[in-house]
């Protein structure tokens, strides 16, 4: 008897998990996976945005369909798309998000909340500013995959050539929050068919304020992190170029007078390969001669960049980490305070491993 | 008073290895770095050795008072403090077991619905996990501990997972050591003590262990265990996440794993969480096991029938607890009982029980 009563109890329990215990079923063919997203400026508590999802077709070809929407919040935008697909959107395969610049003027600190809460986002996500309308650039197909998926393979194969430094949703979050550091993201533009990696886009808590130059970039990868593969073209006098590639590089931070106002002597070295030279013979006198301009070129542009970001207050490479780490009751607002007339001396110290197979 | 346990359900000294570390290491690992990090920053790391030692203390304590007994809990109660009050401090120690209990189901539960099933709803997954606990707990101390030790093996490979995320890591964050005072180190042990919690159930199971006196070196060998992982938690923590930005992420332990990308699987957490139901599974059997046991030995009743007494509680008590900020303060005021029942109660108990021992050697 007891033992029936045992089993109707465990029958009944497990059927009322199953009759309530439910969730709604996902099935890959019926959903609209979003595989990039778009933000544009439409006023001033409005924005627009685009969604991209792949449409497999049967013939094994990769199309492209774009949504947009406007609503005050992004996540509400998403529910808009999602009524005028004919499959449910999620965003669990999102690779990429844009912003346009205009947004990022404005601030993106809403608009990254929906990413940083929504569990399903991955952290590996790609954020970028957008030279433009996103909205532009996210409608045109190129080359033969998805937008999404084209976007997050440019930008991912740059960072891995050292063209822009690593910078994922995660990294993007982490100096969006801190108080020491602001963030920046790598600045693409559409040009004609193709898309374009333009540069680095600096911010200032959550608001774009300018980007770099494109000859600071290079010090400013080698200063943030370890290069492996970096690239440089250097302007020798009377129009003579040479390109230096597979530059490697370490970069050595002391910081003294930490009592009063901290100064941070950097000390960058690089080992690099001679790939194209346009002078006639690349002699040791040559090399030296190129060593010496290189070091003296990039010290010059460290030096002007790290001006402006003063000049800005902001932080991107992290000195006041840097500071802080090395500083016993570290004291936030008075960094703050010092950081314009912080003295950051940068020190590059280069050498030229290899020229090539010609003299 | 003292009743002998038959050989035939009594478990392997080495065992107790899995128990006080399968018990610590629980849903509190997705969660607890933030609580530490609050007050200790980057030195948070510290304040998780401290605490370590601080346990293999109280685990020491623990078997000093078992041995010269040779009970468990209830016995030590009896002994120490009289038949009557004994029994209700016995009494109260089970309900904060069972309070416990419930904040591990829940934990667990809403983690499930944050992570991967927004609309799960509560009632129906606690009442099969709850019925799967049933299941384990009333075949015996035997087959709970062989939960306890599928649950360390298991989801061992975990381990690698948390290496991962150094790709993404500024060690630098670390620096400079010891820049928290005294005060603020000793404030943050109480968050990382909670997560150490557990080992106190040995005062339930130590009469189900063979040779008892023996197995003392794999309970301090467990919480060893424990105290490493937790360290290499906490150090890669430290460096993946900013300070300010480790103060808002909830779970961060699952954020981490929100990096890790695998080719056959885009979300790895998803594998994390479903691992930890292997993980979290024992840990409410055997609180419900010792729970279970107190009330059988203080008020001579059936043990299965209590059992089914006190889950049904504790799934009433779980669907009460609804949103976000009623789990955390039912799980604070439960952490803040824990706290003191650790550091103040057994350190207590301890002096009395040695004292009453004294006193009986003499008169």
């Amino acid at each position: 008897m007891k033992k029936k009563i045992k089993i109707a109890v465990v029958t009944i329990i497990i059927f009322f998990a199953y009759m309530f215990g439910r969730v709604q079923r996902q099935i890959l063919d019926d959903i609209n996976m979003a595989s990039a997203v778009g933000y544009d400026y439409i006023d001033k508590d409005k924005i627009k945005a685009t969604a991209v999802m792949p449409n497999y077709k049967p013939d094994k070809n990769v199309g492209n369909e774009t949504y947009t929407a406007s609503n005050e919040i992004s996540k509400k935008t998403l529910t808009k798309i999602n009524r005028q697909s004919s499959r449910q959107v999620v965003n669990g395969k999102l690779e990429v998000a844009l912003y346009s610049k205009e947004v990022a003027k404005h601030g993106i600190g809403e608009l990254v909340d929906s990413l940083q809460r929504d569990p399903s986002i991955s952290e590996r996500l790609f954020v970028a500013v957008a030279e433009g309308e996103t909205h532009e650039l996210l409608n045109k197909r190129y080359g033969d995959r998805d937008t999404g998926v084209y976007l997050s393979m440019l930008i991912e194969q740059n960072m891995k050539e050292g063209i822009v430094p690593t910078t994922n949703l995660h990294q993007f979050l982490n100096d969006y929050n801190s108080h020491l550091r602001d963030p920046f993201l790598p600045l693409i533009e559409q040009k004609g068919k193709e898309v374009n990696l333009k540069g680095i886009a600096l911010f200032k808590d959550d608001h774009y304020v300018k980007n770099l130059r494109q000859d600071q970039q290079f010090i400013f990868q080698a200063l943030l992190e370890n290069l492996q593969l970096g690239t440089y073209k250097l302007k020798l006098k009377d129009k003579e170029f040479v390109a230096i590639e597979n530059i490697n590089s370490k970069s050595r931070y002391r910081v003294v007078n930490l009592k009063n106002t901290p100064e941070i002597h950097i000390q960058v070295k690089l080992r690099g390969i001679i790939r194209e030279y346009t002078g006639k013979r690349t002699d040791k006198k040559e090399i030296e001669q190129i060593k010496k301009q290189m070091e003296k070129q990039l010290e010059k542009e460290a030096a002007a960049m790290i001006r402006s970001f003063q000049k800005l207050k902001i932080d991107p490479i992290g000195f006041g980490n840097h500071v802080r780490s090395r500083t016993r009751n570290f004291r936030y607002q008075r960094w703050v305070d010092q950081y314009p007339d912080v003295k950051i001396g940068v020190k590059v110290n280069a050498i030229i491993l290899e020229k090539g197979v010609v003299d | 008073m003292k009743s002998v346990i038959k050989d035939q359900f009594l478990v392997s000294p080495f065992l107790v290895l899995f128990l006080i570390h399968g018990m610590q290491y629980g849903v509190g690992v997705l969660s607890f770095q933030r609580d530490i990090a609050k007050v200790a920053g980057h030195d948070a790391w510290i304040s998780i050795l401290i605490t370590g030692i601080l346990v293999h203390i109280i685990i020491w304590m623990m078997y000093s008072m078992l041995n010269k007994t040779k009970g468990d809990l209830i016995t030590i109660h009896q002994q120490t403090f009289g038949k009557w009050i004994g029994n209700l401090l016995s009494l109260l120690f089970i309900l904060y077991v069972l309070a416990e209990s419930t904040t591990v189901l829940r934990s667990y539960i809403e983690i499930v619905q944050v992570w991967m099933f927004p609309l799960l709803k509560t009632w129906p997954f606690a009442l099969v996990l709850l019925l799967s606990v049933y299941y384990v707990v009333s075949s015996g101390f035997r087959i709970v501990t062989g939960v306890c030790f599928l649950a360390v093996v298991l989801p061992s490979y975990l381990i690698f997972t948390y290496v991962v995320p150094i790709e993404f890591s500024t060690f630098r964050n670390l620096l400079p050591v010891f820049d928290h005072s005294i005060l603020e180190m000793a404030q943050s042990i109480k968050g990382s003590i909670l997560s150490f919690s557990g080992f106190e159930y040995l005062l339930f199971y130590y009469p189900f262990i063979k040779q008892p006196e023996s197995s003392q070196k794999w309970a301090h060998f467990g919480n060893l265990v424990t105290t490493l992982l937790y360290l290499l938690i906490m150090i890669v923590t430290l460096a993946f996440f900013d300070q300010a930005y480790l103060q808002k992420v909830i779970w961060p332990t699952l954020m981490m794993w929100k990096i890790i990308e695998l080719p056959f699987v885009e979300r790895f957490e998803i594998i994390g969480v479903t691992s930890w139901a292997v993980v979290m599974l024992p840990i409410i059997c055997l609180m419900f096991w010792s729970a279970s046991r107190g009330i059988k030995e203080i008020f001579k009743l059936k043990q299965r029938s209590v059992l089914v007494f006190l889950l049904l509680l504790s799934f009433i008590v779980c669907c009460l607890l609804i949103d976000r900020e009623t789990i955390q303060q039912y799980n604070t005021f439960v952490a803040e009982i824990g706290f003191y029942l650790l550091l103040g109660y057994i350190p207590f108990l301890f002096i009395c029980c040695h004292i009453r021992f004294k006193m009986r050697e003499k008169g």
